[in-house]
């Protein structure tokens, strides 16, 4: 993963959000950016570490993130942890850890 | 090294392009309420009960529990948690109870242009893999399911290709992390919907024995594919144990030998059985779901031959898998002829899979043979691409926007009025209680009608459903008049009236608006 992978993605998140947003309005802004925040942007820094192909890396991250991340809502959450507060808290660990990559680890356009 | 970025992003641009188009024509459907026919609104209540009682919960709610037995029985999921905590998740991040869980429905079931594409690309290249993904994108055999509400299944579908390709990538580099990422592809396949995993299992088992043969040696490694074994089947008990706990596994219910079902066992009709493609025709389904014309166009037919001639002539590893996939459609949708007729037909929707690329290879195999595809011609080659385009989208585009655009219009999904009465009924009644519905002309709509509303179902095919032996454990009566009002139907609006006078004559409704009303059963 580099800054041109992760401009990749904000370019992406702003043309799907912005899309939605003008066919459902705020609920389409909003699926927009937390479904690439959520199931697509965290898998892509993980997957970039084994598989070269750009094709891979966006595509098999998706799928991933759509399994792993309900698995690990789901178990957090069941053992007694508001549903709601579980989710919030994996977003913000998601938000952190861009943040550290960002802004803190130096990003360049190597991988990291 | 430009003009490779430049290539890649060109390419990852139009790739993007079928995504949003794809995206726009499947939220069609998608408002402010839900939809769906009779096996949705279940799988929209497990996901909306996270959210509504702000808990994951091993149990399944109310609505969908065995409200039957006094007290009720709580009985585990049936399926794996995962599919339906999306939902919730877009749920709560959307902030909106239906269009965000509704839009990633619509995603999920057409990602299958995605997963296509990674394969094709890799076997034949960009223009064969986008070409492919546009024809998936409108596929009719995909979009019936995502309308009828199989969603599950529908996704796991689309798991087969992303499979198929990483077991090929790793026969083809031995690089191990392509055998993890097989097995960790094919858990994540069987925890979506177990029915796609025997569509890859068999076309992974196949594609072993063919490529075996052509090589003369083995294409993997024991060892590994040993580890790998035992890697699926702890994952699945690590990321399904709920599957584990009273509902072992639901292969059996796809693929068991059932004696209920409608199988012609002469020895006539085994015979005439294997030289035909399609499943016995399923009477709960459209009959257009099985015709070929229907769902590819006629057109088609002609390049889906010469795909599969060309296949089977040039015979190459790609073109080997390609072979293993169609054999593996093959033989699952002729498993009545070993006993089971069950749900065969959903295995048609994993064909067009197949089809629509097998069409390509025939278009582009049909374009070689004119000699443009040479360096000198290249111009003439996306030309003519072009114009494939755009038969595509004036054919398959136009029925897929047409028929989605019109789904589930007037009063065939549930109405403002209803919702409204059901949110009400969830919201001021307690939990734990049942509903009978009555005067509701769709009968998918009864179902939606008491899951939102929490209730245990009470309802039938008759508008009014008096020899139900369940009317008994009703607590509350939801009388809906609003259907009958919005097609203008006097009499059954009296029909009606008088089924609430002779049940309760002198009591007031709890509820009473917008045609529907909500009394309690004493």
């Amino acid at each position: 993963m580099n800054k041109s992978d992760l401009k990749l993605f904000g370019v992406l998140t702003f043309v799907l959000s912005l899309f939605l947003f003008v066919l459902f309005g705020l609920p389409g802004l909003l699926f927009g950016i937390f479904f690439v925040l959520v199931y697509w942007l965290p898998y892509t820094f993980i997957i970039s570490k084994f598989f070269d192909d750009i094709y891979e890396r966006i595509i098999l991250s998706l799928f991933f993130g759509l399994v792993i991340t309900p698995t690990v809502i789901y178990y957090v959450s069941i053992i007694g942890i508001s549903f709601k507060l579980v989710i919030y808290s994996f977003i913000c660990l998601i938000i952190l850890f861009i943040v550290y990559l960002y802004f803190i680890k130096k990003m360049d356009n190597k991988n990291i | 090294m430009i003009s490779t970025i430049k290539k890649s992003t060109l390419e990852l641009s139009l790739l993007f392009i079928v995504f949003l188009l794809t995206i726009y024509i499947w939220t069609l459907p998608v408002s402010t309420l839900p939809f769906g026919d009779v096996d949705s609104a279940p799988h929209f209540i497990l996901a909306d009960s996270m959210s509504y009682y702000d808990m994951a919960s091993i149990y399944r709610p109310y609505p969908v529990t065995d409200f039957f037995n006094n007290p009720p029985k709580e009985i585990h999921y049936w399926y794996p948690p995962q599919f339906h905590t999306n939902l919730a998740i877009m749920q709560v991040l959307g902030n909106d109870r239906f269009i965000p869980p509704y839009i990633l429905l619509a995603i999920v079931c057409f990602l299958i242009i995605m997963s296509i594409f990674l394969l094709i690309n890799h076997l034949y290249g960009f223009i064969p893999a986008i070409l492919s993904s546009l024809f998936v994108g409108a596929s009719s055999r995909d979009y019936w399911v995502y309308l009828w509400g199989q969603w599950p299944q529908a996704t796991s579908f689309f798991f087969v290709p992303l499979i198929l390709y990483a077991y090929f990538k790793y026969v083809h580099t031995n690089e191990k992390k392509f055998l993890f990422l097989t097995s960790f592809l094919s858990v994540s396949q069987y925890i979506i919907h177990p029915q796609g995993i025997l569509h890859s299992g068999v076309a992974l088992i196949i594609f072993t024995i063919i490529f075996w043969i052509k090589q003369k040696k083995l294409s993997f490694d024991y060892k590994w594919v040993a580890i790998c074994l035992f890697i699926l089947i702890f994952l699945i008990f690590i990321l399904a144990p709920l599957q584990f706990m009273g509902n072992l596994s639901r292969v059996d219910d796809v693929a068991s030998i059932s004696s209920s079902d409608s199988v012609n066992n002469s020895l006539s009709h085994r015979i005439i059985r294997l030289f035909q493609w399609n499943p016995p025709v399923n009477n709960s389904i459209p009959q257009d779901y099985f015709h070929y014309s229907l769902s590819y166009g006629l057109w088609t037919l002609p390049f889906l031959l010469m795909g599969i001639f060309l296949i089977f002539y040039r015979r190459n590893n790609s073109d080997i898998l390609m072979i293993s996939w169609l054999i593996s459609i093959y033989i699952l949708l002729h498993l009545d002829l070993l006993g089971s007729a069950s749900r065969l037909h959903r295995s048609l929707g994993a064909e067009a899979h197949l089809f629509f690329p097998l069409i390509v290879l025939g278009i582009i195999f049909f374009i070689s043979l004119f000699k443009v595809n040479s360096e000198s011609n290249k111009i003439i080659y996306y030309v003519i691409i072009f114009i494939v385009v755009i038969v595509i989208l004036s054919t398959s585009w136009v029925s897929a926007y047409n028929n989605l655009n019109s789904a589930y219009g007037g009063i065939s999904r549930i109405t403002k009025e209803e919702y409204d009465a059901s949110k009400w009924v969830s919201e001021n009644t307690p939990l734990k209680t049942n509903m009978k519905v009555v005067g509701t002309l769709v009968y998918a709509k009864k179902k939606w009608i008491t899951y939102l509303a929490y209730k245990g179902p009470i309802y039938g095919p008759d508008i009014f459903d008096d020899d139900n032996p369940n009317n008994k454990l009703a607590n509350y009566a939801y009388i809906d008049y609003s259907d009958a009002y919005s097609l203008g139907r006097k009499d059954v609006v009296n029909a009606i009236k008088e089924w609430e006078l002779s049940h309760f004559n002198g009591k007031s409704p709890i509820y009473d608006k917008n045609n529907v009303k909500v009394y309690i059963v004493e």
